[in-house]
């Protein structure tokens, strides 16, 4: 029983795990365009983290940025029908749209950028893609 | 502790069930622990992790269960504690039951609701490493630990007639299936399907709602007095029944009946005068290495009226003043109790 399930284990690390529900990472793969949502705020202009941490991506998966920007609610909104594959800007861990979106872990160090760190937001449960997102943001962080 | 309040033949066994329900409890909080740290945004993880943490429940119940029931009986407890095995295992129950619904609910609340889990990466030595795999790995330790200990519980439990036990043996076995379950429901949102996750973790909570249920079942029955059912089921103890009967057929006109108190079978005889002291050991229709069991034969008057000659085995006789349907002193309680010291 046990040495079945250790073997279905190792078979399956051959698979490639994870993937995503709705394939955003193939997509943007198979289609070369990210679509990603850019937050705008009048107090502070788009930060150069989130252009580096775009760029960075858009190099790793070879593909041309598609840019939007607009207001946090709309961009979170799109981003949850499917309209975009990755939101940048100031997010807060303790907003009530952590539990609709997967937010990334912040891009710069903590206390660089108060009062809001700037992160990233992909679609929920996208885990192939927010695992991506997630390495990369840790390199731009330092490798913490 | 000491254990003389318990019959002889089974000393050696409640010794070693509570070396090993010690040892449960060391591998469970260490399963505990490590799913804890693995769980992540899984609900899958969250209802093994709460199911593990149940696991608790039966054996530190049946710890303090044992302890308790094994104080000698007193003034202000004069039948001795056997029920507190009983009492124990319906906490438990109740126990199971409520959380088990609660774990439903949640499960059923995100399918509805379409939710994702997110379950991400993190780094460990330079790597990046989906979560989903160090979840794995939990679920595969916590496999490990119940599947041998509850083996070794089930012959013990058998040989106690020990409900407490029997559950924490069933609900070992519970507790692996959910580990098992709980892998597919990993693999199965790593494979991208996002249901599998919450579908997994209904199955397991609906699992837990079943072992509750069936354990509340039995504890009820015997707290109610009910006839003495097989271990782990609902279904009466054929041994209970031929006792019943072979009372019936040594005094013919009396009635018979045959409750459990924790481990023990007490009966009455309802309308019959013993003439003999009756010998329990013989009285026993079923195994005789389990003729311990049954702890108590009692004789009352048909009607209550006057007392009946005591009945003295091997046993101390305890006689006690019954109150009649019309407020009088009407009869004597005269038994057989056997000594268990």
């Amino acid at each position: 029983m046990m040495r079945f399930f250790l073997v279905f284990a190792l078979l399956l690390a051959g698979c490639g795990l994870p993937r995503d529900p709705d394939e955003t990472l193939k997509h943007i793969r198979e289609d070369k365009i990210m679509r990603v949502g850019a937050i705008e705020r009048a107090d502070r202009p788009t930060g150069a983290a989130e252009a580096v941490f775009v760029r960075r991506i858009a190099d790793r998966l070879d593909a041309r940025v598609a840019l939007r920007t607009g207001d946090t609610e709309r961009l979170l909104e799109a981003l949850k029908a499917g309209e975009l594959d990755l939101v940048v800007g100031p997010l807060s861990r303790k907003s009530p749209w952590a539990a609709e979106v997967a937010l990334i872990d912040p891009l710069t160090k903590e206390g660089d950028t108060p009062p809001l760190p700037f992160s990233a937001a992909a679609p929920a449960g996208e885990n192939a893609w927010v695992s991506l997102l997630e390495a990369e943001a840790r390199d731009l962080r330092g490798g913490a | 502790m000491s254990l003389d309040t318990f019959p002889e033949a089974i000393r050696d066994d409640v010794r070693r069930a509570r070396r090993l329900e010690y040892w449960n409890i060391g591998w469970t909080i260490s399963i505990i622990v490590v799913m804890g740290l693995a769980m992540g945004g899984s609900q899958t993880m969250k209802t093994a992790w709460v199911e593990d943490t149940l696991g608790l429940i039966p054996p530190i119940a049946f710890l303090v269960a044992l302890k308790i029931e094994a104080k000698p009986h007193s003034k202000l407890f004069p039948f001795g504690f056997d029920r507190a095995q009983g009492l124990a295992f319906l906490i438990a129950a109740v126990a199971l039951a409520l959380v088990g619904a609660m774990l439903l609910w949640d499960a059923a609340g995100t399918l509805i609701a379409r939710e994702h889990a997110m379950v991400g990466s993190i780094r460990i030595l330079g790597r990046d490493i989906w979560l989903g795999w160090i979840m794995i790995a939990a679920q595969l330790y916590s496999i490990v630990p119940p599947f041998i200990i509850g083996r070794m519980e089930l012959p013990l439990a058998e040989r106690m007639q020990d409900e407490v036990l029997y559950t924490d043996a069933k609900m070992n076995k519970a507790n692996w299936m959910t580990g098992v379950a709980g892998l597919g429901g990993v693999i199965g949102l790593g494979m991208g399907w996002w249901w599998a996750d919450s579908v997994a973790a209904a199955i397991i909570s609906i699992d837990i709602i079943r072992d509750g249920w069936r354990a509340l079942k039995i504890a009820s029955a015997e707290l109610i007095d009910g006839l003495p059912r097989k271990l782990g089921a609902t279904e009466p103890d054929p041994d209970a029944v031929a006792l019943m009967e072979r009372l019936e057929r040594f005094y013919p006109d009396a009635k018979a009946r045959v409750r459990d108190t924790g481990r023990y079978m007490r009966a009455e005889v309802i309308g019959a005068s013993p003439g003999e002291p009756p010998d329990l050991i013989a009285l026993w229709p079923g195994d005789p290495d389990r003729g311990w069991r049954l702890a108590e034969v009692s004789f009352l008057p048909d009607k209550g009226i006057g007392p009946i000659m005591s009945a003295r085995a091997d046993a101390r006789v305890q006689t006690r003043l019954g109150q009649g349907r019309d407020g009088a002193d009407l009869g004597a309680r005269l038994g057989a109790r056997r000594e268990r010291c």
